[in-house]
């Protein structure tokens, strides 16, 4: 085999970035999964100041007894629309744009495989953003108040009468069917646009972490999608399925929720996996320990996670507890089969504590945390103490925040150079680790004590002398540090367009294919593709010594 | 619909269109399964189920029922057409397909105006509504895009024997029969 | 690079600290039911700071032992360490082994919790609305209801007898509302159209607090209430005062 192949189906590509058009118009009408993929990141990130900001405001609401900042009414838009935005705009819009950038490259595509269906699955994710933040202000008769699952009755008409609730509902609508399309998209790519030699078993666990997402995304959402249509039915034309007083039952709503529910978070996790699962290996310099484990623990998560819905349930006395509580517990196994797989991949490496690196570290700590909490509310009668408390805001925080948040930095800070041609600092890069592990542990840790005390969620105001206040003071100053951290990252990013330090093809030693071609890529990806011999292809070819496959 | 990157095929020959129809499909599906478990589960805790003085036109339903059915073996005989390269027939009969879907859209409105009970009646009347309602929208969908088949032909289309587009629509429009059957099943015969 | 073995660390000595005190931040449980789900509770705890202990550990040696010295060229690769197939078995089945032992005792905890008295001391009729609560005692013609809450009011007593069961049934006619009281570490949601029935048994005398738990709107914070337990004299004396007094606040 020659050391090349040659492209038979894309047109010649003009090379390198600068011969791309440029403007603000070309960035709306691209079809280029590369520019869709970055849009996807930076809306999302966008979106994460945003819920940031609405976290500040809750924290400083709940730094001390009595009121600080917000009425009632607004702090219930505030966590309604934080955690709405944080899921589905911010960590499910960035797992998209990785995957959209990513797939492509990593299996050797020159985009996406319907890259128009892509663009319009990107407009259709940030239109569905600005109505639900419009949720929260252009509403008149209050901003939507219902919490991120928005249970009926109090979601229904006669408890939320504004306007608030349907632009919510019309917006998560948008950001579902986006959600899906994009999900197609994923999994057509990367069944049917592989490269010659890219079989599934040398797909980089990303992309089987993105395809396993796009397919949960794709059962998980329609049927939430009903639940909303419902809903709006419910609230506008006056229907009656959520309606106890109409012969309805508000409880099918929780079932239909939950279903996705559940499924999205580790919609808004598996992607983070295979985040940390190509950061691991690149910088312990070696291939990923139990390749094959990976693939098959991220299937049974998969599979296992459509059926333990009504674990957010266990309180209402009308589900099976001891059925859901068994397939929530084991989703433990396969979970803790990535865990010692990702110590398989540091054991025996050379380790560089690179800044993707600490993140990618910061990760496994904090998620642990969230997981083994997540064990205890998998039990019904623990579950009937620390359900709704702050125990459980704090379980969800260490998975998502310190868990999905810490491997979205770890991405940023690895793929940047790759998307963008120049470097973030590795000394500023770890005061915004710094910051962000002190200040996650410091917010979120006290979370738990506050709950075990008896602390509810969702109230925005607590009595003095319960034990609640320590613990919240504790958490509103952490909260602080994390913000320092968030705003030292962005100094870190202007810094580094300004300074324009170039990155070089392959900065770190990469494995998958995006590795081995130029940093930006160029328009349709790579003008030539090494051989793929394995699932290493970058690292064999920049290693042509070593018999690619010889660990095989 | 032209809307495929052309790259390379992996090991099986599938079509990306025919193969991201598919999944589309798939997800349309589990949307639908999210209405039928809210219509079960209503039923399960609802005495009696329907509710007193619901009276359904199950004839009427069922003619629809046969002409949708129908439709779906016309639009088959158009791909078939399309296959052997006789672009008019398969015209006609995309025509004759189309013609079937609307006059079972007909008979649905005309149920719609004549039943006895509306959305906002009881739960029984919204979930009947909202699963009716939601497959005519996917009929009328269905419409829509035989019309642009037939637009396409008209244009050149399908001439070169590349029919994905024709084959997907196809996929889609068997659906919508398929999910109306279960549908008739649920509401007219198991009630 | 010592320091960030010991930022790994810290954590871990953290759960360390809770642990000296063997309730692990969790109310010890102020009935039957509550006392149970507490055993249960420590069980867990306990599981979670052992696999917390052991990955903590794994990775902090990984981190020490394998990284980059400086001595070490620049361009050095790691082992070949890919794949240990017997290793692997070893943690599916551990794992697999925690998970199931946890699930059984839960199991059994569990049906406990939930099990019903087929003679209950004493019966309690609850309804929850937006946003307080009525608390109803049927065989003794007696109710106690919230006044409009709000910052700083306590909201209204639930008064039950000691070591008597206390059959619990809870609704609410408007939206979602949960029973929770943490010293009892039991809570139930309370959905319209759904008549909540549970048991609890109090052990220990005292005043406890409790809250709704599910966000039920506006006032939804201000949605407490009490419980007090006395002993069964105690309890008869209140009721025959309060008798008929239908509607009063506590
Ligand atoms: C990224 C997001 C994410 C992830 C990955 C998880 C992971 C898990 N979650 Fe969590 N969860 C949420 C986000 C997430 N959760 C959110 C947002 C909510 C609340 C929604 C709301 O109410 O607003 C929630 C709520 C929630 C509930 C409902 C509680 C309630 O409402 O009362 C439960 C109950 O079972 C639960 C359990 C679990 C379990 C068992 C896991 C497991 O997947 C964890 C598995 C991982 C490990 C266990 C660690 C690694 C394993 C090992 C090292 C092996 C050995 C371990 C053992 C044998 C224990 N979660
Ligand atoms: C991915 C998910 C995610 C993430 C990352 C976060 C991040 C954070 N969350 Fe959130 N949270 C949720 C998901 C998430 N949360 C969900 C689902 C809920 C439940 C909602 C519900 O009950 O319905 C919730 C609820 C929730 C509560 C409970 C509210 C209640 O029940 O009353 C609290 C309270 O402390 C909180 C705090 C925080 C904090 C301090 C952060 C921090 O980590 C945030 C850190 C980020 C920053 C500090 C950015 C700072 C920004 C700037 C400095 C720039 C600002 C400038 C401009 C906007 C121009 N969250
Ligand atoms: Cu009632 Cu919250
Ligand atoms: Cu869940």
């Amino acid at each position: 085999m020659s050391t090349t192949v040659d492209r038979p189906a894309a047109p010649p590509a003009p090379h390198g970035p600068h011969e791309e058009p440029r403007g603000v118009v070309s960035w709306i009408t691209t079809t280029d999964h590369k520019r869709i993929g970055i849009l996807y990141c930076v809306s999302a990130f966008a979106f994460f100041l945003v819920g940031g900001a609405l976290a500040g405001a809750i924290r400083v609401e709940l730094a001390e007894p009595g009121r600080q900042l917000v009425t009632e009414q607004t702090f219930n838009t505030l966590f309604t629309i934080h955690g709405t935005v944080m899921l589905f705009l911010f960590v499910g819009g960035f797992g998209n744009g990785l995957a959209n950038y990513l797939v492509p490259l990593q299996v050797g595509a020159p985009d996406m495989a319907f890259p128009r269906l892509n663009a319009l699955s990107y407009w259709f994710f940030a239109g569905g953003g600005v109505l639900i933040l419009l949720s929260a202000v252009a509403a008149a008769g209050g901003g939507a108040a219902m919490g991120w699952y928005a249970y009926p009755p109090l979601s229904g008409s006669g408890f939320s009468p504004g306007v608030g609730p349907d632009l919510w509902i019309l917006g998560m609508a948008l950001v579902a069917a986006s959600s899906l399309l994009s999900g197609i998209n994923v999994i057509t790519t990367a069944f049917l646009m592989r490269a010659p030699g890219m079989t599934m078993w040398r797909l980089p666990i990303f992309t089987w972490n993105a395809i396993v997402t796009a397919m949960l995304g794709l059962v998980a959402f329609p049927p939430a999608v009903a639940a909303f249509a419902l809903l709006f039915i419910d609230r506008r034309f006056g229907g009656h399925v959520f309606d106890p007083q109409g012969g309805g039952d508000p409880v099918i709503y929780q079932h239909l929720f939950w279903f996705l529910g559940h499924p999205e978070v580790y919609i808004l996790v598996l992607p983070f996996f295979g985040v940390i699962t190509e950061v691991l290996p690149v910088f312990s310099r070696k291939a990923v320990f139990n390749y094959a484990g990976f693939v098959m623990a991220t299937l049974a998560i998969g599979a296992l996670s459509m059926g333990v819905w009504a674990h957010h349930m266990f309180t209402t006395g009308v589900v099976d507890n001891p059925f859901f509580s068994a397939m929530t517990l084991l989703i433990a196994v396969p979970t803790g089969i990535k865990f010692f797989n990702w110590i398989g991949t540091m054991w025996g490496g050379r380790i560089r504590f690179a800044v993707p690196m600490l993140f990618a570290i910061g990760f496994l700590l904090n998620f642990l945390i969230g997981g083994v909490t997540g064990v205890m509310l998998a039990s019904a009668p623990i579950d009937y103490q620390v359900s709704d408390s702050y125990f459980l805001v704090a379980h969800f925080h260490y998975t998502l925040m310190g868990g999905s948040v810490f491997a979205i930095f770890a991405a940023i800070y690895f793929w940047f150079p790759k998307a963008f041609g120049t470097r973030l600092s590795e000394a500023i890069g770890r005061w915004v680790f710094a910051l962000l592990f002190v200040g996650f542990n410091l917010t979120f840790w006290p979370q738990f004590v506050a709950g075990l005390r008896g602390m509810p969620r969702r109230i925005a105001d607590y009595p003095s002398g319960l034990g609640f206040e320590t613990p919240n003071l504790l958490s509103t100053v952490g909260a602080g540090v994390m913000s320092v951290g968030v705003l030292l990252f962005l100094v870190d990013v202007w810094t580094a367009f300004r300074r324009r330090e170039p990155a070089g093809d392959d900065p770190w030693g990469g494995s998958s294919l995006e590795w081995a071609t130029t940093s930006p890529p160029p328009h349709h990806n790579f003008v030539t593709l090494p051989p793929i011999r394995s699932e290493r292809p970058a690292f064999d070819l920049h290693h042509p010594e070593l018999d690619p496959g010889a660990g095989r | 619909m032209a809307d495929a990157t052309v790259g390379h095929r992996g090991e099986a020959d599938l079509s990306p269109l025919r193969f991201g129809t598919i999944l589309f499909l798939a997800s349309e599906l589990l949307f639908f399964g999210g209405l039928f478990a809210a219509y079960f589960a209503l039923r399960s805790e609802t005495v009696p189920w329907p509710p007193a003085g619901v009276e359904l036109a199950t004839g009427l339903s069922a003619i629809g029922t046969a002409l949708l059915l129908v439709s779906s073996f016309t639009f088959q005989a158009a791909v078939g057409r399309a296959e052997r390269g006789d672009l008019r027939a398969m015209r006609r009969w995309v025509l004759a397909s189309f013609l079937l879907g609307a006059a079972f859209l007909a008979i649905q409105a005309y149920d719609w105006n004549a039943i006895a009970f509306s959305v906002s009646t009881h739960a029984y009347g919204t979930i009947y509504f909202a699963m009716t309602g939601f497959h005519g929208l996917h009929v009328v969908a269905g419409l829509a895009l035989m019309a642009v088949v037939v637009g396409r032909a008209a244009q050149g289309a399908y001439r070169d024997g590349s029919i994905d587009g024709l084959e997907s629509v196809a996929y889609y429009w068997h659906f919508v029969d398929v999910v109306w059957i279960a549908l008739f099943a649920t509401i007219f015969l198991l009630r | 690079m010592r320091r960030r073995a010991s930022l790994a660390a810290a954590p871990l000595l953290v759960f360390g600290a809770t642990a000296c005190s063997g309730a692990f931040g969790m109310p010890r449980g102020a009935t039957e039911q509550g006392r149970d789900v507490f055993d249960l509770w420590q069980t867990f705890f306990v599981a979670a700071v052992a696999v917390a202990a052991l990955v903590y550990g794994l990775i902090a040696w990984s981190l020490i032992r394998y990284r980059r010295r400086r001595s070490d060229d620049a361009e050095a690769l790691g082992a070949p360490f890919r794949e240990r197939r017997g290793l692997e078995a070893v943690y599916v089945a551990i794992p697999l082994v925690i998970v199931v032992a946890l699930f059984t005792l839960s199991f059994r905890t569990g049906q406990r919790v939930d099990d019903l008295d087929p003679d209950p001391g004493v019966r309690v009729h609850v309804e929850a609305f937006a946003w307080g609560w009525r608390f109803s005692y049927p065989d003794l013609d007696l109710t106690v209801v919230s006044e409009p809450s709000g910052p700083g009011v306590d909201g209204p007593e639930l008064v039950l007898p000691i070591d008597e069961t206390a059959r619990i049934e809870l609704v609410s006619n408007d939206v979602i509302h949960a029973f929770w009281v943490p010293g009892f570490l039991f809570k139930r949601d309370a959905i319209p159209g759904v008549i909540q029935t549970f048991d609890v048994t109090p052990t220990e005398a005292g005043v406890f607090q409790g809250a709704c738990s599910e966000f039920c709107g506006l006032n939804h914070a201000y949605m407490r209430f009490t419980v007090r337990v006395v002993p069964s004299t105690e309890f008869d004396a209140w009721a025959s005062e309060r008798a008929g007094a239908s509607g009063a606040a506590a």
